[in-house]
């Protein structure tokens, strides 16, 4: 059976003040979802929360991911469950390998979710959780990993069974090997890590992934890559969920579903034919649908728009 | 040639009859290596030096808020000299047997057919217990051996480099009581023209509680030659303060190429104090590569004169200090002549409450023209309770030249942590694929795989690979939430 992702009248506070008012989402594995809407509508939010960033607090509402609720756990114990983000602005970690962090990665993945320990050292610690938070719930940043130990290298997958897998992804999408004797994301320009996070999603094999405006500062000829890096890995198993304000990268990859956020707020839900009328028309006939004020933020992107 | 296990065969413990340093003990042993007069005035010179000097200190703003730990040693319970077989007996002499066995097997899964070695020396305490050298550096007329063994087959040479051009006797307390009482360390003389690229490895353990031990390397490279040389240093951890006084001499000629990298891992318990210098002379070039993982407490001085027109200079230092390791760092750039570089890059990592100081200086004499010099630091804090002091300075006394300095300081990024969390590694496995990764540029310089390997390994370890439990700046939060709820 198709595993689900369950938002439930979600509200999500960051630094005090509430960004997400109430979305529910449903997410199956094969489904393909957009996300789109203004900047500042709460889409990157929504994501991140999803994945667990300690920053973002979830005050009410729930996230259930295969009958479990995942709000209280840490980033990596949702990633180990098959939760995915590919990130708007990829973290550079200089001196880490492509394939060396792949193959620790691809080898907590596997290693699934386990129940803890009961070791100090396991214990869930919630990092920076300011004074104000008394009643709300936030992802943890402990967690529990495979531990690899450098002296038992043994754990980690085979170089050989890895190199194979490694190189199979990189053929379905048309990347060079060079990428991955790099440092990570050290030093790529923004086509290059965002490739690099497809690359990241294909090894992995998520179950459901969140695609961060995969599309955003690229070209046109980038973003043909990227969308149809993402379509090919497309399959009953995964479940992909693209967040963008634009259209264009929705033409190689189509949506089932799209859903409009705004304010915070899933505003309008469709098929993909509700991607063309924005594609037309912007956002602007929404907003007046719900009688909905232009936001400073969302202003902003409207001005930077108009230059393009 | 080797001069195999020594001591095996041999009563306990043999000993000065001296279990203080003293005049005494500094005269015992050079009468017992059966030392020439000069070579004992040197070392009566070095007493009588540390009697009259202050311990060397470095403190820093309202009321010393920055002091180094060398006033802590008590030099009164030291043991001035301790034979290769210690009171631990024994097993002390099977790790080191490990320690070769691990030479041969390298860990790493790469490519280590480069491991190959011009030649091996290893010391046991105060003792150097065995020496290999290659046929080929050998055919080449390389000496390579104890400095001990030197003074007897090398007068001429050691006399007239050692502690007169790079290091002084009389240049501090510490290394004036070295000047008195040094006993092993190497020698590496190589002539003009000769290039070897496999290194020169040598290794010093010190298993003896409460011994100061002072081990002594001079380098002496003719015209055009070329050399690597890695030296380790480590120790199981001691129940009383021990002590590591350790002075390198590199002497670089026209035009030739020395590589040195240092590795330093000594147990808990330890003090060291080191200084490192390298006269540098016309187109030579000196390479400094200094890791300091080990020790309660350390303080290294790496220094390069560039003496000769064209002198290079490149200095990387690392540290990665944990628990209540104090580790401090300076590094020095003397441009004494035109047309000299020198590159520094220092990298340290802090965690629990630990401290490291690091000043890095750059001195530019007149004589100086159309220097170019850069210096860099990065610091990186994963626990809010350790303390880092970063001091770059300039002094520049010529009117044409290049120098600058650049530096970064600062937590462990939370994104990055959350980055590498978001796809299935925990908490404290992102911080270490952090670490490793803001080390690695520094560790890549090491020219053999193995002590890379090692190198990481024990980087690895400090952050509790062992599976050792940690008290680390995680913990502590984990206080300030069971205040919170």
């Amino acid at each position: 059976m198709a595993k689900e992702l369950i938002i439930k009248d979600l509200h999500v506070n960051v630094d005090d003040k509430e960004i997400i008012k109430g979305v529910n989402l449903t997410i199956r594995q094969g489904e393909v979802h957009a996300i789109m809407g203004p900047n500042g509508s709460g889409k990157s939010t929504l994501s991140n929360t999803i994945m667990g960033h300690p920053r973002y607090t979830v005050t009410s509402g729930d996230i259930i991911f295969d009958g479990e609720s995942i709000v209280g756990l840490s980033a990596d114990r949702r990633a180990r469950r098959g939760l995915f983000l590919a990130f708007q602005y990829p973290m550079a970690v200089p001196g880490v390998s492509v394939s060396n962090f792949l193959r620790t990665a691809l080898t907590n993945i596997r290693k699934g979710d386990v129940t803890q320990e009961i070791k100090p050292q396991n214990l869930d610690v919630q990092g920076d959780r300011p004074l104000y938070e008394k009643e709300t719930t936030k992802a943890k940043v402990g967690g529990d990993g495979a531990n690899i130990d450098r002296k038992k290298k043994e754990m980690l997958i085979k170089p050989a069974e890895f190199r194979k897998i490694l190189n199979e992804k990189l053929a379905l999408l048309q990347m060079d090997s060079k990428y991955t004797k790099r440092y990570l994301n050290d030093g790529f320009s923004g086509g290059e890590k965002k490739r690099l996070e497809v690359l990241q999603m294909a090894v992995l094999s998520p179950k459901i992934a969140f695609l961060d405006e995969p599309d955003s500062g690229l070209d046109i000829d980038a973003i043909k890559v990227v969308g149809s890096g993402v379509q090919a890995l497309k399959g009953p198993e995964m479940g992909i969920v693209i967040i963008t304000h634009q259209q264009r990268i929705l033409t190689y990859l189509k949506p089932d579903f799209v859903h409009v956020m705004m304010q915070g707020l899933v505003v309008k839900e469709g098929g993909p034919e509700l991607a063309d009328q924005i594609e037309e028309g912007g956002y602007a006939w929404i907003r007046e649908e719900f009688g909905l004020q232009v936001t400073a933020e969302e202003e902003r992107e409207e001005v930077e728009l108009n230059v393009n | 040639m080797s001069t195999d296990a020594v001591s095996t065969g041999r009563a306990a413990s043999y000993r000065l009859g001296e279990e203080h340093l003293s005049l005494e003990a500094v005269e015992s042993l050079s009468a017992r290596k059966g030392e020439p007069l000069w070579l004992l005035e040197k070392r009566r010179q070095g007493w009588e030096l540390f009697e009259r000097l202050p311990t060397p200190n470095w403190t820093r703003g309202i009321r010393n808020w920055w002091s180094s730990n060398m006033n802590e040693v008590d030099f009164d319970r030291l043991k001035p000299y301790a034979d290769a077989v210690s009171t631990g007996g024994a097993a002390s002499y099977s790790q080191l047997t490990q320690y070769q066995l691990a030479e041969q097997h390298p860990t790493g899964e790469g490519e280590n057919s480069g491991d190959l070695s011009s030649g091996k020396l290893i010391q046991h305490n105060s003792e150097v217990v065995q020496v290999e050298l290659s046929e080929e550096a050998k055919t080449a007329g390389v000496w390579f051996g104890s400095l001990d063994q030197a003074v007897i087959e090398k007068p001429e040479l050691v006399q007239q480099y050692f502690m007169t051009r790079a290091v002084l006797v009389g240049e501090d307390r510490i290394t004036a009581l070295h000047a008195a009482l040094w006993s092993g360390g190497l020698f590496l003389y190589v002539p003009k023209g000769v290039v070897l690229s496999a290194p020169f490895q040598a290794f010093f353990y010190a298993d003896e509680p409460g011994l100061a031990s002072f081990s002594h390397t001079l380098v002496v490279l003719g015209k055009n030659s070329s050399v690597k040389l890695i030296e380790e240093h480590r120790s199981p951890d001691s129940p009383v303060h021990s002590f590591d006084g350790g002075v390198v001499e590199i002497l670089v000629g026209e035009g030739a190429k020395a590589e040195y990298y240092n590795p330093q891992e000594w147990g808990n318990g330890y003090f060291n104090y080191s200084v490192k210098r390298a006269v540098i002379g016309r187109d030579g070039f000196q390479r400094w590569v200094v890791a300091t993982l080990g020790s309660s407490s350390s303080w290294v001085n790496v220094e390069s004169v560039l003496e000769g027109q064209g002198a290079q200079a490149e200095t990387t230092g690392l540290s990665f200090s944990t628990g209540e390791q104090h580790f401090d760092v300076k590094t020095k750039s003397l441009h004494a002549a035109p047309h000299t570089s020198a590159n520094t890059l220092f990298k340290a990592v802090l965690d629990d409450a630990s401290l490291t100081g690091f000043q890095g200086g750059i001195r530019v004499l007149p004589a100086g023209q159309q220097t170019d010099s850069f210096l860099e630091d990065h610091t990186l804090f994963l626990s809010d309770a350790s303390k880092a002091d970063a001091l770059p300075s300039l002094d520049v006394d010529a009117n044409d030249v290049r120098c600058s300095h650049g530096a970064t300081i600062g937590m462990i990024d939370a994104e990055q942590i959350f980055y590498l969390q978001s796809r299935g590694l925990d908490r404290s496995e992102a911080e270490k694929m952090i670490v490793a990764g803001f080390f690695e540029d520094v560790i890549q310089r090491v020219p053999l795989e193995s002590v890379r390997e090692r190198l990481r390994d024990s980087i690895d370890a400090k952050q509790g690979g062992d599976g050792s439990l940690r008290v680390s700046g995680g913990e502590s939060l984990m206080f300030n939430l069971n205040e919170i709820d």
